[in-house]
């Protein structure tokens, strides 16, 4: 039953993976990405790792996620093809040819040396209930892995500034592209909108 | 074989009690802003208008189905169920009871009992976003589009106290499980985390209103400034649906705040009460929430988008870390040990 | 869950080269960026597909969590790293008037 369901959403993974890179449409990529976290999230669940599951729901799903969707909505992204017409470049047989090779001999690598001098599992020993998981994570999160954690904290205070001081919009006066290139404000509202 | 049974009549009790309870909230809705404004309200259909939810529900059948030129057809139509499906995800781990014995099987009074309950849902329930992200998207409309923007940017933003809410009781409870939270609930009307953590129910219950886009907070419909929102393009059962999924939505957000925060089904001073009488106080205290958002919207005046951003970051977001902080110190003194 | 670890690394694998093949065939900076996302997902698996092999085997000299902390981590940096790629993405839209790749291209030497 477990060991199905862990083929079934590998099978899903991997289908949504191909979706990321092949969709025509961002959103659609984005959304791809969104079914692979779902049939990872599934996986860790199987391999008895809870609270990694969930949080790869909440982060993920919840939040970055919806942040490319909102990045998606707010330039007002659509074809694929008018960013293709835009740069007027086309990736060329040769381009492509070099990047599947490589992905190629990535994969190959991978899938060979996976597993090398692990021995098969027989059973899932791991599988520890809820809160003990949560306490035993807390643990070591604040004992061994203490150090990680308040760089991680440091790094999530600069990535938040840093977000800030990239996307804000100058004030008026300053010399920018203020409010420029934004669908909504790229054109005055013609009469008929305004009706 | 009866085990499966007894399951099976769980999810349709619930499931059955969860839609039947949206389909009459709809009605309250109206009744209730009816008796606000000096009004009579919906009293032809029925007994008191008791039958309005089923004349609305025949009309949306007979409405036409349109899908909107230039609209992504596939999402269009994929919107209303992505809305409605997260909040029926999240029922099935809400403790509606404690343990009872139906037809002689022992069993809980929820469809799942899972560790990571407390987690799960918000996981979940957030997912419900999606639906109006995209609803708003693929119809190919700027009111539409502005409606999705606006609901993506503030779901992100008040999910943040929703979580660390939760976090602070997860921390004082000592257990993910829901059915742990209440049991730490349990026994007298203080011990309820209502009147343990104050700070927290308060954001925890503003935050409810963020995500469930209601008044104060509805600026993914806000009837004014964009006709309405993410469904200005839905029609017939499509718009129902959403209809359906945001009433859903409130009855489990009600039915969380409970549990997390009103001591879930326990009856207060009665500490093993027979089961039907938890699902009764479940019901009243749920009861009471589901009033709440209907007295707030009738109420208040809208905020203002900026406005909403800058609670939601400036004063919500802070006072959510210092809750969590205050309450993982007092805990680690042992504040609240048994 | 009876699974060999070598299935786990295997899709980790898989999944890790979608992601190069996105990263370096795709033109649209979001699809670039979720591709980055991919192969930081692949990572997790492993360290998770790790975490378990070694707990089963009794040599993991410390909790069979290690693999999941790890994971959480790379969660967190990829917050971190999609929060700033996209506002960068938004400051070029700001420019440009497009996310294509190929219009961030004046440093090129």
């Amino acid at each position: 039953m477990a060991e199905t369901l862990f083929y079934l959403l590998s099978i899903g993974a991997i289908a949504c993976g191909a979706g990321v890179i092949r969709a025509r449409m961002p959103l659609f990529s984005v959304l791809c990405l969104l079914g692979a976290f779902f049939c990872l999230s599934g996986i860790y669940l199987l391999a008895g790792f809870q609270f990694l599951a969930v949080t790869q729901l909440l982060v993920y799903a919840g939040a970055i996620m919806v942040l490319f969707l909102f990045v998606i909505m707010l330039l007002n992204l659509g074809d694929e093809n008018e960013i293709a017409r835009q740069s007027g470049i086309a990736l060329s047989g040769k381009q492509l040819a070099v990047a599947g090779t490589s992905a190629g001999v990535f994969a190959l690598i991978g899938v060979l040396t996976a597993g090398y001098g692990i021995a098969p599992v027989e059973t899932a020993s791991t599988r520890a209930s809820g809160i003990d998981e949560l306490q035993t994570l807390a643990v070591e999160l604040f004992s061994r892995y203490m150090l990680p954690f308040e760089a991680a904290s440091l790094l999530l205070l600069l990535t938040m500034i840093g977000v800030i001081a990239i996307a804000k919009r100058q004030r008026a006066g300053e010399p920018t592209h203020t409010g420029a290139g934004f669908p909504w404000t790229k054109e005055p509202l013609d009469e008929e909108s305004t009706l | 074989m009866e085990d499966f049974l007894v399951i099976l009549l769980k999810v349709a009790a619930i499931y059955g009690g969860v839609i039947g309870t949206a389909a009459l909230y709809t009605l309250a809705e109206r009744k209730v802003a009816a008796w606000i404004q000096y009004r009579i309200g919906p009293n032809r259909v029925g007994p008191w208008g008791l039958l309005q939810p089923l004349a609305d529900g025949v009309k949306f059948i007979f409405k036409e189905e349109l899908v909107p030129a230039g609209a992504n057809k596939l999402l269009f139509r994929l919107a209303p169920m992505m809305s409605a499906v997260p909040a029926m995800l999240t029922i099935a781990v809400v403790p509606f009871a404690g343990d009872m014995t139906l037809f002689g099987v022992d069993t809980f009074g929820a469809i799942a009992k899972i560790d990571m309950s407390a987690f799960y849902v918000v996981a979940i329930g957030g997912l419900g976003v999606y639906g109006i992200i995209l609803g708003g998207w693929s119809s190919n409309s700027k009111y539409s589009l502005m409606g999705g923007l606006r609901a993506s940017a503030q779901m992100v933003s008040y999910e943040l106290s929703l979580l660390l809410g939760i976090l602070s009781i997860v921390v004082v409870s000592g257990s993910a499980d829901l059915y742990d939270i209440v049991d730490a609930q349990s026994g007298a009307i203080w011990r309820w985390n209502a009147f343990q953590q104050p700070l927290a129910f308060g954001l925890f219950v503003i935050a409810t209103f963020a995500e469930t886009n209601r008044h104060p907070f509805d600026f993914a419909e806000c009837e004014p400034e964009l006709v309405a929102g993410f469904h200005t393009e839905y029609s017939s059962m499509k718009f129902a649906l959403f209809f359906l999924g945001e009433y859903c939505a409130m009855i489990v957000m009600a039915s969380l705040t409970t549990t997390f925060f009103l001591g879930g089904f326990e009856v207060p001073f009665w500490a093993d009460a027979p089961w039907v009488i938890q699902l009764a106080a479940f019901g009243a205290k749920t009861a009471f929430f589901l009033f709440l958002f209907l007295w707030v919207r009738w109420t208040l005046p809208r905020f203002r988008f900026d406005q909403l951003m800058s609670l939601g970051w400036k004063v919500m977001l802070p006072l959510s870390l210092l809750n969590v902080f205050l309450y993982g110190a007092l805990t680690s003194f042992g504040a609240f040990g048994d | 869950m009876n699974v060999p670890t070598e299935h786990l690394l295997a899709l980790a694998a898989i999944l890790f080269s979608l992601g190069v093949l996105g990263f370096l065939t795709r033109k649209n900076l979001i699809i670039v960026l979720a591709s980055i996302e991919l192969m930081l997902n692949a990572a997790n698996l492993t360290f998770v597909a790790g975490s378990r092999a070694w707990a089963a085997e009794g040599v993991t000299g410390g909790s069979p969590l290690q693999g999941p902390i790890f994971s959480l981590f790379v969660i967190l940096v990829a917050a971190a790293e999609a929060a700033v790629g996209l506002a960068l993405i938004i400051a070029l839209y700001r420019l440009k008037q497009s996310v294509a790749l190929d219009s961030a291209g004046e440093l090129k030497g």
